[in-house]
């Protein structure tokens, strides 16, 4: 176990550095200048040349990557071009907000969708089998944005039940003040504020939870020791619940290993139809104003994110499925 | 009489006295803005949404009314010549944290500005200024390099900073600014949203806000979505689409107002084939402008038919002659005898925003009927500028405002700057067409203060330019704002600015 920890931690340094290298030469490849957009439309070349010898933009390219590769190491992610904060700061700030969303999404996607992945194949080709199966392909089509928009209109402007975007508090900032005062309101604000993004977020997800739950549960209850369960005479309910749905979860783990870091990247446009604060908004201004620290540091992180969530899946299957052993 | 008098008085206060008792004092303004500042220190950012954070917390020398009328704020001021400017400040000016305003922190703020080393987007804006001294403890003297008349709207893009403060960690003071204006920072989160409180001792007046909190909601349709919620009481800019959806909500209000702006097709005159006028007539004849623009503006503006819009004093009514209606025939006519009878392949670069993309669309279906293949190419920003200033873009689309000068619009795209496109560098006018006469012109307009003498200059300008065909003028843009009617006070305004409380404005909500 410790041995294949450690391999597979020395993998990850090797995945974040091409990680890095691919993130720095694409991001130069682009064309047009940080320093321009900065400095605005009324910038003079003098000062646009001016602000780029600062930014050490006239370096060559190969120095550029050097310089900031050892400044990583150091732990030294740079500092904002357009916001002028140190980038850490700036992901620190955001991060949480993004990670509440996919996190709430995971779950709504797991709630609602390994039951009805379930029962799908408990009873399959019946009318829920059908009808669940229909919404789910409809979830997995429909775009984030469309979604969050009628969301945002069934929610806010009609009923007023929950605000259209915005985060005044956090959830798990809400839960923790909630566990402390007992006052059902802080709780509930911090929930109205996240329910629709993530809900728009993770229908999608659920969907697809769905339906890889059902097809993954109908795999295994043709297997052998499926049969000879029953065959013993065992209860439907516990050969479901005990001898299928462990050994169909491992494909969904993997799955929602998967998308914990994709989601983080979807969360893009969620955060805008939603005016989310979180790093996916951030990203994409960094993109568009070419602001190089900023945005490498951003999919750095993400990326590093990525990877560890996808070891703890690798991790969790262990325990899913005895057979898996680590070499 | 007297007595009548008198009592009419009498009854004039009271009627006044009952009229403010109306005014609620603890209102919460909700305003839904496009964007986040990148910063809130107006040294080292200038750009517009980070402008209309800024400005409610601080104060310039200078200050605008409804009207567009430059008025004394943080000082007097005063000039014979336009070329050396005296500024007085006004006495027991503090800034939000106790501080006194002094002669110092003007000056600091000024040289920030200019030192070259702080690459401040405002130091263009300010460059005229060649030397700024200290006369006596109330006292700034400004010197020129050259009489400017527009010198005072300059001084008012340039909020006054805190010396002491902002001298001692300049990233922090942008993060947590501390200024003399009408509301003080209580709680930044950005892309979320900033929260502004009441300056309790307001030098100016007491404003009638309590709290005015500012989110940036990127979508347009969420920010609508949210003012009919309830969510946001104001937005400060409404697509034409919304319009007949607002007009209808009876708890919203609409404000339209012209708005000092132009957006235009400029051609850069040194590349093939549009070089030639003929052409450029040509690719004019062959668009219905006035569909094209009455089907991407509709109500939110009108054609333009020269860089000025009809309302500016300096405004050249001549010019609309040149302003041409489709005719195909012709176009077909002027594309033969410039030798294109055949018709060629174009690229027509746009910004990102959907007006100007989508009349590059309409003018590429048009085109094709005149055998001009046209591209249409939408860039951002960051892309999209050091192609028009390597001369590379032979059409692209460009977008310009002004605040009361014309000058802010007209020598900064007429002027030639020549010496910028040398070598390639950035200038605002990006075609390339280079007149003596349009430069002379705009110069000696630039140092006269004689209003007559102005307008005669400007109006060769336009005269000049428009008959060249270097530009084919789109749209004046209105401003458009849209409030719940609880919100009073507010109103759309030309420069488009959100005008909170400043010398004629002091906007209060009722209860909810």
């Amino acid at each position: 176990m410790l041995r294949f920890l450690i391999r597979r931690l020395l993998l990850l340094i090797l995945v974040l550095f091409g990680v890095l290298i691919l993130v720095f030469t694409v991001g130069r490849m682009i064309p047009g200048d940080p320093a321009r957009v900065m400095l605005g439309e009324r910038a003079t070349e003098d000062m646009v040349q001016n602000m780029r010898e600062k930014l050490g933009l006239n370096e060559p390219l190969v120095i550029q990557f050097g310089i900031y590769f050892s400044n990583i190491l150091k732990g030294d992610m740079g500092t904002s071009i357009t916001q002028f904060q140190p980038v850490v700061d700036i992901i620190k700030e955001h991060f949480l907000a993004t990670f509440e969303l996919a996190f709430m999404s995971v779950l709504w996607s797991v709630i609602i969708g390994i039951p009805i992945g379930v029962l799908a194949a408990k009873k399959k080709d019946s009318f829920f089998d059908y009808a669940s199966m229909s919404i789910a392909l409809f979830g997995v089509s429909m775009p984030v944005f469309w979604i969050g928009l009628i969301l945002i209109i069934i929610f806010s402007v009609n009923l007023h039940w929950l605000p259209a975007s915005g985060r005044e508090i956090g959830i798990f900032e809400a839960v923790f003040l909630f566990l402390q005062t007992w006052d059902f309101s802080i709780l509930w604000k911090g929930f109205s504020y996240i329910v629709m993004p993530s809900l728009a977020l993770g229908s999608m997800f659920a969907a697809l939870i769905a339906r890889m739950t059902r097809s993954s549960m109908l795999e295994v209850l043709n297997e052998n020791y499926i049969e000879t369960a029953f065959a013993k005479g065992i209860k439907e309910k516990k050969v479901i619940n005990k001898h299928a749905k462990r050994n169909a979860m491992i494909p969904v783990v993997t799955v929602i290993g998967m998308q914990i870091g994709s989601l983080m990247g979807g969360a893009v446009l969620t955060e805008t139809v939603f005016a989310w604060p979180g790093l996916g908004r951030e990203l994409v201004d960094a993109i568009f104003s070419r602001d190089y620290p900023l945005f490498q540091g951003i999919i750095l992180f993400a990326a590093m994110f990525f990877a560890v969530s996808n070891l703890a899946v690798d991790i969790i299957y262990g325990f899913l499925d005895p057979r898996i052993k680590y070499q | 009489m007297k007595k009548v008098l008198l009592l009419v008085f009498v009854a004039l206060v009271f009627a006044g006295l009952c009229f403010s008792e109306g005014v609620n004092k603890d209102g919460i303004l909700r305003i839904a803005v496009e964007k986040d500042a990148r910063s809130l220190d107006p040294v080292v950012v200038g750009d517009n949404a980070s402008f209309q954070m800024y400005t409610q917390i601080f104060d310039s020398l200078v200050s605008v009314t409804k009207d567009l009328e430059i008025v004394p704020s943080l000082a007097n001021f005063r000039t014979e010549d336009s070329k050396t400017w005296y500024f007085t400040i006004k006495d027991d000016i503090k800034f939000h944290n106790g501080d006194l305003l002094t002669v110092d922190d003007v000056i600091y703020t000024f040289e920030a500005v200019m030192d070259p080393e702080t690459n401040s987007p405002n130091y263009e804006n300010l460059k005229v200024i060649e030397k700024i001294e200290k006369v006596d403890d109330k006292t700034i003297k400004f010197t020129l390099q050259y009489p400017f008349s527009a010198f005072l709207e300059r001084v008012y893009t340039q909020p006054i900073v805190n010396k002491k403060l902002r001298e001692k960690d300049p990233i922090a003071y942008g993060l947590n600014p501390v200024g003399t204006g009408p509301f003080m920072i209580e709680k930044w989160e950005k892309n979320n949203q900033l929260v502004l409180a009441r300056n309790e001792s307001y030098w100016m007046k007491y404003p009638n806000l309590k709290k005015v909190i500012m989110k940036p909601i990127p979508e347009p349709s969420v920010a609508l979505v949210n003012l009919e919620s309830g969510d946001v009481d104001l937005l400060t800019k409404v697509l034409p689409d919304d319009f007949n959806r607002i007009e209808k909500n009876k708890n919203l209000v609409l404000d339209v107002k012209p708005a000092l702006n132009y957006y235009y097709l400029a051609f850069n005159v040194e590349n093939d084939p549009v070089n030639d006028i003929k052409i450029r007539k040509a690719i004019y004849y062959g668009v219905d402008m006035n569909a094209i623009v009455e089907t991407v503006v509709g109500q939110a503006g009108v054609r333009a038919k020269s860089s000025l819009s009809p309302s500016s004093w300096a405004y050249n009514p001549e010019t609309e002659k040149y302003a041409l209606n489709y005719n195909p025939s012709e176009a077909t006519k002027l594309l033969r005898e410039a030798g294109y009878s055949n018709g060629f392949d174009i690229t027509i670069y746009t910004p990102q925003d959907t007006y100007r993309r989508k009349v590059a669309e309409l003018m590429q279906i048009q085109l094709q009927a005149i055998k001009i293949k046209a591209n249409v190419e939408s860039l951002e920003w960051a892309s999209y500028l050091p192609l028009i200033d390597a001369g590379k873009a032979s059409i692209y689309m460009m977008g310009w405002n002004w605040l009361t000068d014309p000058d802010g619009l007209i020598y900064d795209i007429h002027h030639s700057q020549t010496s910028a496109w040398e070598n390639d560098a950035s200038s605002y006018n990006g075609t390339r067409f280079y007149n003596q006469e349009v430069d002379e012109a705009l110069e000696e307009a630039r140092k006269s203060s004689n209003i007559a003498e102005r307008t005669k200059l400007y109006q060769k300008v336009q005269e000049i330019w428009f008959s060249q065909y270097v530009h084919i003028p789109l749209f004046h843009q209105v401003a458009t704002v849209a409030f719940n009617q609880r919100v009073h006070g507010f109103a759309a305004n030309a420069i488009e600015y959100t005008f909170l409380c400043t010398p004629d404005t002091n906007v209060w909500v009722e209860a909810e």
